[in-house]
């Protein structure tokens, strides 16, 4: 995945949250509070407005700081420092090997900011997973990546605000995860497609 | 759902474009920072904000003897690290910025990013974070809701008197000791964003233990009288505080009229009296709210001297 088509693969985010924005607000209606669709469309397609060119390091630096400073709640720091901790270790042209580092600097981004470990019920049970399934599998299949978001229905949340409700929290995919879905996702069919 | 709102998208800036032309001491500065025209000197000042939909908080207590700066956010979104740094940028006068934070994941993350980066710029800043919700056990995890009015009070009025910032913070901090709130709603609010109620409840159904940013509350229970409801309220906070003399707000939460309010406090005052309890300072009104959620609050400190003197003390806020 070279620049162009990072910026291809980023910019399609915003037709996917735009898309997905009841979906999301749904889950959130039902352990949160109902913005995470509307925060995460908000911030995608500032990155569709504002990022525009530069090489792979520099357009992953600008959509973690516009992504910071457009969802806001505790998604907007989350996902915004780990775009701009991402871009550190991006190459010119970003193959699966050095997508999953990325990935893995996403993984120790969300655990230190967030202050989360796995089977929270949060965005970090599907990050940190997938690297995992990109170096078994080769790849980020829609199927795979949605598995571990759906694996978090049965967690009973410990962090964010879908803790406040416990054992009720049980039974609902967590939006957080549900999002980093599509942004992880989007990141592996870049790598697939060359 | 009807309501007088436009795009929904334009929430904010067209709630604080008509802001500006009925409070005339403040300003609007990058966007979403509400500030004050005349700007302190001296002495450390005060920036607190978050999500909003809760007003008059934050943006109403920005005022002399009070908050210095409000940064608002999206409605129920903390505000993003540019505009906190915004903030304190603009306040700070050389004697230092704190930030009345409450406790939400969010407003936590995105202000101490902007902490950091406001110290790494030579600012001195110190932080409290607001957790007076007892309905959550873990008290790590306690939100901070009308409380956090009281704290902008208490914070404003040392700040006013040129207290050092580290006083003010260590202050701050023995009074939260004692700060205690818990919630209840008979309806839910409209969500703007999304358009819808932040959750569904029944005729005969109430919620105990609600939030601030329309989400469910910890219990759902069959409704009940009010003396019944001010009686379960108070059960929870006794769970907590035994002081004999409190300091009382009893907090609207956007959408319960005055004649219920006074209601509510009719009640809750008789169940304190049966308690033998007294109240050295009653604050009655909508100071920290869910948009148009209909119930109410109460938040207890424990009395004290310098608390309700700095709760008496004037402010220009219309709104305390």
């Amino acid at each position: 995945m070279d620049a162009e088509k990072l910026l291809a693969q980023l910019h399609g985010l915003k037709t996917v949250f735009d898309e997905k924005e009841s979906e999301l607000t749904a889950l959130d209606r039902e352990i949160g509070d109902g913005d995470h669709g509307v925060n995460m469309k908000r911030g995608f397609n500032a990155v569709d407005e504002k990022v525009s060119e530069g090489s792979t390091k520099e357009i992953l630096k600008q959509t973690g700081m516009t992504l910071m400073s457009s969802i806001g709640g505790a998604s907007g720091p989350l996902y915004g420092f780990s775009f701009v901790k991402m871009s550190d270790a991006a190459a010119d042209e970003i193959d699966a090997d050095n997508l999953a580092q990325m990935l893995d600097i996403f993984t120790e981004t969300v655990a230190e900011k967030g202050k989360v470990e796995g089977g929270e019920k949060t965005m970090y049970d599907v990050i940190s997973k997938s690297a995992g399934v990109l170096r078994e599998t080769g790849g980020l299949k829609m199927e795979d990546v949605q598995k571990l978001a759906d694996d978090t229905e049965d967690m009973i949340a410990t962090k964010g605000r879908a803790a406040y409700f416990k054992e009720k929290s049980k039974g609902t995919v967590d939006p957080g995860a549900q999002s980093a879905v599509y942004i992880i996702h989007a990141l592996g069919e870049g790598v697939d497609n060359g | 759902m009807k309501k007088l709102i436009n795009e929904k998208e334009h929430f904010l800036k067209d709630m604080l474009d008509g802001l500006k032309f009925h409070n005339g001491r403040v300003d609007v500065i990058e966007d979403t920072v509400v500030v004050r025209k005349h700007k302190k000197e001296e002495g450390p000042a005060l920036v607190s904000g978050g999500g909003s939909g809760h007003e008059p908080a934050h943006a109403g207590y920005v005022a002399e003897g009070m908050l210095d700066a409000a940064v608002c956010g999206e409605v129920f979104t903390s505000p993003t690290p540019d505009k906190v740094l915004a903030a304190i940028k603009h306040v700070d006068n050389g004697d230092g910025v704190l930030l009345i934070i409450k406790n939400y994941a969010g407003d936590v993350m995105n202000f101490e990013m902007a902490q950091e980066m406001a110290e790494s710029e030579g600012h001195k800043i110190a932080s409290v974070i607001v957790r007076d919700d007892v309905t959550i056990e873990n008290v790590e995890q306690r939100r901070g809701v009308a409380g956090t009015v009281i704290v902008h009070k208490y914070a404003g009025y040392l700040a006013s008197h040129n207290v050092p910032l580290d006083q003010i913070k260590e202050q701050v901090e023995k009074m939260m000791e004692s700060l205690y709130s818990v919630g209840m709603a008979v309806q839910p609010c409209m969500v703007p964003t999304t358009g819808e109620y932040g959750f569904e409840l029944g005729e005969d159904e109430m919620e105990i233990g609600i939030g601030i940013h329309g989400e469910k509350g910890i219990y759902r229970e069959k409704l009940a009288s009010v003396n019944e409801i001010a009686d379960r309220l108070l059960d929870e906070l006794f769970k907590y505080t035994d002081s004999e003399t409190l300091i009382l707000m009893i907090n609207g939460m956007g959408g319960t009229p005055d004649s219920e309010l006074n209601i509510v406090t009719k009640y809750v005052m008789e169940s304190l009296e049966k308690r033998n309890r007294k109240v050295s300072k009653l604050l009655v009104g909508d100071y920290m709210t869910a948009l148009d959620m209909q119930g109410f609050s109460l938040t207890v400190a424990d009395d004290d001297e310098e608390l309700v003197k700095a709760i008496n003390a004037p402010v220009e806020s219309k709104h305390f």
